[in-house]
C-alpha cells in the first residue's frame, strides 16, 4: 500500500478530491465498530447489574424469610 | 473499589482507541489537525477500514484460540471454569467476527464494484462466523448444564478447525481479496504499520477487558442458578 504523492503542481486538488470520495462508506464501517463494541459492553453491564440485585435479594430472602 | 482495575483498563483502551483514531482520522472533517497515516494511492480514504477490519478479524482469531483451548481445558478436567471462559470468548469472538463481515463488504463495494464477491476468505469467514454462530445456539437447545458444557466443547474444537483455513485461504485459492502480510504479500508502509499495530493492541486489550466481564458474567449466571435450586429445594422440604 503506497501513499498518494501528486505528481504535478496543477493535480494537488484532483488528488484532494480523490482522497476523500468513499467517505460514507469509512464513516458506517468506523460506526459498525463503535456500536458493536459499545452495545456490548453496556449489555454486558446491564445483565451483571440485574443479575447481581436479583441474587441480593434472593440471599436475603433466605436469610430473613420471604418478605411476604 | 471492587472494579478498580477494569476502570484503569477502561482508562487505558480509551486513550489508546482516542490515539489510533488521530492517527487515522487526523485529517478528516472531525479532526482539523494531519493525520499520521498516508492516504493510500489506489484505493484512497476508504483504505482506513483497514485499520478497523484487520484487527478485528486477527482478535476474532484469538478469541477462538482462547475458546478452543479452554474447551480441550474443560474435556481434560470437567471444570465449569473452562467452559465458562469458552463461552466468554467465543460470544466475544462473533462479535469481532460480526465486525469484520460488515466492514468488508463496505470496503468492497467501492474498491471491488461489489458487496460480496464470494471470494474464498470471505465464504469462509462466513462458515467462520455460522460455525460459531450454531455453538451460541447450541447452548439454549440443553438444558442439562453438564451437556450443555461437553457439546459445546466438542463444537468449540471442531470449529477452530477453520480458523487456520480462512487465514490461508487467500494462498490456497486464487481469490480478490488481497494478501497484506507475510511472505508474497505487500507489505504497508511504515506509518501505516504504526498505526494498524497501535489499533491491534487496543483491540487486543478490549478483547482481555470484555473476557474478564463475560466469563465474571458466566460465573455468576451458574451461582444464581445454583442458589435457585437450592431455594427450590428448600421450598419442598
Amino acid at each position: 500500500m503506497k501513499q498518494v504523492k501528486p505528481e504535478a503542481p496543477g493535480q494537488e486538488n484532483l488528488v484532494e478530491l480523490e482522497k476523500w470520495h468513499n467517505l460514507g462508506y469509512l464513516f458506517w464501517a468506523y460506526m459498525v465498530v463503535w456500536v458493536f463494541l459499545a452495545g456490548y459492553l453496556v449489555l454486558i453491564s446491564r445483565r451483571m447489574t440485574r443479575l447481581s440485585r436479583e441474587m441480593e435479594i434472593l440471599r436475603r430472602e433466605r436469610r430473613n424469610g420471604p418478605a411476604s | 473499589m471492587k472494579n478498580f482495575p477494569a476502570l484503569v483498563l477502561i482508562g487505558i483502551i480509551s486513550v489508546m482507541m482516542i490515539a489510533v483514531l488521530a492517527a487515522v482520522f487526523g485529517d478528516t472533517v472531525v479532526f482539523s489537525f494531519s493525520s499520521y497515516v498516508p492516504t493510500e494511492s489506489s484505493m484512497g480514504i476508504v483504505q482506513r477500514i483497514f485499520y478497523f477490519h484487520v484487527p478485528s478479524a486477527l482478535t476474532a482469531f484469538l478469541a477462538f484460540f482462547v475458546a478452543f483451548v479452554a474447551s480441550i481445558g474443560y474435556i481434560t478436567t470437567r471444570r465449569l471454569i473452562w467452559d465458562n471462559v469458552a463461552l466468554a470468548s467465543v460470544e466475544i469472538g462473533v462479535i469481532f467476527c460480526t465486525i469484520v463481515i460488515i466492514t468488508g463488504p463496505l470496503w468492497a463495494r467501492p474498491v471491488w464494484g461489489s458487496w460480496w464477491p464470494w471470494d474464498p476468505r470471505l465464504t469462509t469467514t462466513l462458515i467462520l462466523w455460522l460455525l460459531y454462530i450454531v455453538y451460541l445456539l447450541l447452548r439454549t437447545y440443553s438444558e442439562n448444564r453438564e451437556q450443555q458444557a461437553r457439546f459445546c466443547a466438542v463444537l468449540g474444537i471442531i470449529a477452530f478447525l477453520d480458523v487456520p483455513i480462512v487465514y490461508f485461504s487467500v494462498r490456497w485459492w486464487r481469490g480478490v481479496h488481497p494478501m497484506v502480510f507475510g511472505s508474497g504479500g505487500g507489505g504497508i508502509a511504515p506509518r501505516m504499520s504504526h498505526a494498524f499495530l497501535g489499533a491491534l493492541f487496543t483491540f487486543f486489550l478490549l478483547y482481555g477487558l470484555l473476557l474478564v466481564q463475560r466469563a465474571r458474567l458466566a460465573y455468576m449466571e451458574d451461582e444464581f442458578e445454583e442458589l435457585l435450586a437450592s431455594e427450590h429445594e428448600t421450598g419442598q422440604a
